[in-house]
């Protein structure tokens, strides 16, 4: 059963990604910049010498003169081969850079959602619990204080304190460098946000949840407050929190660039923020292609969980 | 089994001695030697070891034929047939001496014996040739194929230590262009990892060999044993990660992940400067900062408009302001370190506020006239955008409405080439040659040359270009001082450029780092001789 609807669901993305690899090329050619100036570092501080014709010559070469749509065509043929190209800039494989990168950024946003929903769903079990008492006060001073915080800020002050004056983690560097270490801050920075948002989710359904007439019934019935929580009110809680946790996993990217770049790290956010700075068009759409499968995965991801869940529920 | 004994006569005995006295004294003189290449490498580094940290910029591949940001980083994995020295002269580097001229358009190099690439393959006239035939191909997308390609008529193998450099014309920053575009990789290397080369490995004969390379995001090298300068390098290794953010990059420094950097913002001057386990150095005027104008634009194409814009702008509330007195004013078209450079009347571009204003009313703007409204095209860094806003501020004062865009500098540059754009704020560095700053920025035919001036339906002045064509023909300012000064008051006046300032470039250190001298020009240190005192 579970396979099947794994089966269908992958087919049914085909058109999804399909539409995700269109709109990276539309997106790789709109960004502004001219990849011949990176391609032949012309856009280096205070270098910018070049000989006429050159230019043109470059661009021929790196077949950027040839129709938009022969070149989409010519993309997509390879990238379905699973050639996605070299980089005009590096001249690396597009899929080496991109797939070195991809691991750092999966981890990142995988410690980030796990943190995030743990914490989350703690902070609303405790905070719903305890309605009106202190508990439930400081879980939602907690989470005010975790939407307003800007990502970027609070990554700079977790550097400051627990990299440079209590050197506890290292300030930058790769996971290949430093192990799992060195992505503890980064996942910080970026988890008290959504971690915040699902903290007030969670409440908010556990409050109408705890509410019903079964949770009544289950109290009368004399079991612990214990069971009645976590197995009646929080099994029938969590459905709508899940649905957050899906869609905060997709805004978590935003959050990842910011904090890539704030402790250097070498994931997907760096290297698409590097393609279209450089406009490095197949960077842009191979790094895009490679983003929204995962996306499109991590979607199947969730409605899986959904069904394990509450098995009620069928795709 | 019988044994026979060796009788030794008189004269046989004699030749023992002579055998063993002679081996005696060959063993002294092997060991003095190798004594005093010792003593040698250690006036050379007074202390051996450790890997050098610093900030990766920019740098895309390991290839000859790229530029990277810092320059230096090119010439730790390989050399050119000429050095750049601490003084900008040029000296023998793979080359045993300077070249012999036969002609004005013929050169010819003996190379030095014996030199390797770190791949074990032996550096000769051949591996010249298969560089510079690589680099006029486009093999791999360069700055310097064109101006390569422009002057090359033929590079011939005349022996396996001599090469001859034969040019289509008169070429006067030729060994310039050598010593600093002209980094020689091993062909055995290039040909065996072909679109690889660069990323996947690497094979010079520079103090440093390729260890490990992640485009733009970390290089490691480790020392050349056989380096053909001896003693050096005095390091085991250099390291080099890409970090982004100007702030870690000083807070790595501090805490001793970096031990050099390059570059910082200047708002964390003094901060740095205050840091007793750091060493801040400043190399004077490195940077020449100016404004480029359209001048086929309706409005710039009108001189006294050009002027007004210049006696609008000062150059040193920039410095003060945004370098934190990291800069000096411009005083000629070269820069004060050129060779070329003469002090010359200022007036036309300093700032005088009357003279704008009356100008500007003049042209028929102004509170009586036609409002002026301009674009202006800067990057998107933090000094960009304070200088963008200072000189908004300033236009304003005179009644002209700048509009600033912050874009990337490859956006910007392609706007200024196609034309496509009004007013740029960029910055620019040349090379101790007369055609970077005279020519390239002025002439019809220059390069460099994005104002439209003495170009198709940009402002004319036959005259400024007459004189571009005279001071670029030769590498001798002594030869041309008579059209530097004269070229220099016309482009004051004809103010293609607004002209800004320079502004000085700073190296931040930690203390233990010994010999490491901020290069003459930005990005130009030499590491061969920078030892480690920790």
């Amino acid at each position: 059963m579970l396979t099947t609807v794994i089966i269908r669901r992958l087919y049914l993305s085909i058109p999804t990604i399909l539409g995700v690899a269109t709109l990276a090329f539309i997106l790789g050619h709109l960004s502004p910049g001219d990849p011949a100036i990176a391609a032949m570092g012309l856009d280096l501080e205070g270098y910018s010498t070049v000989e006429p014709g050159e230019l043109e010559r470059v661009r021929k070469e790196l077949g950027l003169d040839r129709p938009l749509l022969v070149q989409y065509a010519q993309w997509l043929g390879k990238a379905v081969q699973g050639d996605l190209g070299r980089s005009y800039v590096s001249t690396s494989e597009i899929s080496d850079l991109v797939f070195d990168a991809l691991p750092t950024t999966l981890m990142l946003l995988v410690m980030t959602m796990t943190s995030a929903a743990v914490i989350g769903i703690a902070l609303g079990v405790i905070s719903a619990v305890n309605r009106g008492k202190s508990g439930d006060y400081i879980a939602r001073m907690i989470a005010i204080i975790g939407v307003s915080i800007p990502t970027f800020w609070f990554a700079l002050v977790l550097m400051l304190v627990f990299a440079f004056a209590i050197p506890i983690f290292p300030m930058t560097g790769s996971v290949e460098e430093h192990g799992l270490i060195a992505l503890v801050l980064p996942t910080a920075a970026i988890a008290l946000h959504p971690a915040a948002l699902i903290a007030r989710m969670m409440r908010s359904s556990m409050l109408e949840v705890l509410s019903q007439d079964m949770i009544r019934t289950a109290t009368a019935k004399g079991l612990s407050k214990w069971r009645v929580i976590m197995v009646h009110a929080f099994r029938n809680a969590i459905n709508p929190v899940i649905t957050v946790i899906g869609f905060q996993f997709a805004n978590l990217m935003g959050g990842a660039v910011a904090v890539e770049f704030i402790f250097s790290l070498p994931g997907l956010g760096s290297l698409l923020i590097e393609g279209i700075y450089e406009k490095d068009i197949l960077v842009i759409q191979g790094a895009v292609l490679v983003i929204g499968v995962a996306f499109a995965l991590s979607n199947l991801v969730v409605d899986l969980l959904y069904m394990i869940i509450d098995p009620r529920i069928r795709l | 089994m019988a044994s026979r004994r060796c009788s030794r006569t008189p004269r046989s005995r004699f030749q023992s001695l002579i055998v063993s006295a002679s081996s005696a004294v060959a063993i002294v003189a092997v060991s003095s030697l190798a004594l005093s290449d010792t003593a040698r490498a250690d006036e050379v580094c007074p202390k051996r070891g450790g890997i050098l940290k610093t900030v990766d910029m920019h740098y895309k591949l390991v290839d000859p034929s790229q530029r990277a940001n810092p320059i230096y980083f090119m010439r730790l994995v390989y050399d050119s047939l000429l050095d750049i020295s601490e003084d900008l002269s040029l000296t023998p580097g793979l080359a045993e001496s300077m070249p012999q001229q036969v002609d004005k358009t013929t050169f010819i190099f003996k190379l030095r014996k014996g030199v390797k690439f770190h791949d074990g393959t032996d550096f000769n006239a051949e591996a010249v040739k298969f560089n510079v035939d690589r680099l006029i191909a486009g093999e791999v997308n360069s700055p310097y194929t064109g101006t390569w390609k422009k002057f090359t008529k033929a590079v011939t193998v005349v022996d396996s230590s001599t090469v001859k450099f034969e040019l289509n014309e008169e070429w006067p920053s030729f060994l310039w262009g050598v010593a600093s575009s002209l980094g020689i990789a091993s062909p055995t290397s290039v040909r065996k990892l072909g679109k690889d080369y660069g990323i996947k490995g690497a094979a010079g004969t520079g103090p440093f060999m390729f260890e490990k390379f992640q485009p733009k995001k970390q290089i490691n090298l480790s020392r050349n044993p056989n380096y053909y300068r001896k003693g050096e390098p005095c390091l085991d290794g250099f390291q080099a990660r890409t970090i982004k953010s100007g702030s870690v990059r000083i807070l790595s420094l501090k805490k001793g992940d970096l031990d050099v950097i390059n570059t910082f913002p200047e708002s964390q001057f003094p901060q740095l400067d205050s840091e007793d386990s750091v060493i801040v150095e400043e190399g004077k005027a490195s940077t020449l900062t100016l404004l480029p104008m359209n001048t086929r634009h309706p409005a710039l194409k009108d001189k006294k408009v050009r002027q007004a814009i210049q006696y609008a702008v000062n150059g040193q509330e920039l410095i003060d302001n945004v370098y934190r007195g990291a800069g000096v004013m411009i005083e000629s078209i070269f820069p004060p370190w050129h060779p070329g450079f003469i002090k010359a009347d200022t007036t036309p571009i300093r700032q005088n506020i009357e003279k704008a204003k009356s100008l500007l009313k003049e042209a028929g703007y102004g509170p009586d006239g036609e409002k002026l409204v301009l674009k202006m095209e800067t990057g998107s860094g933090g000094a960009h955008v304070q200088r963008g806003v200072l000189i908004q501020a300033q236009l304003k004062a005179v009644g002209i409405d700048l509009k600033v865009a912050n874009i990337s500098a490859g956006q910007m540059f392609s706007n200024m080439r196609s034309g496509n754009y009004q007013l740029a704020l960029w910055q620019m560095l040349g090379g101790p040659n007369m055609k970077d700053y005279a020519w390239d920025m002025y002439s019809g035919e220059g390069g460099n040359n994005v104002t439209y001036y003495n170009k198709e339906g940009g402002y004319q002045n036959a005259r400024v270009n007459e004189l571009a064509n005279e001071i670029v023909k030769t590498e001798d300012p002594s030869k041309v001082q008579a059209q530097i000064k004269e070229m220099q008051k016309l482009v004051f006046e004809d103010v293609p450029y607004i002209f800004l300032n320079y502004r000085n470039h700073r190296t931040a250190r930690r203390t233990y780092v010994k010999n490491f001298k901020t290069g003459k020009l930005k990005g130009r240190e030499d590491i061969r001789r920078v030892w480690m005192d920790k």
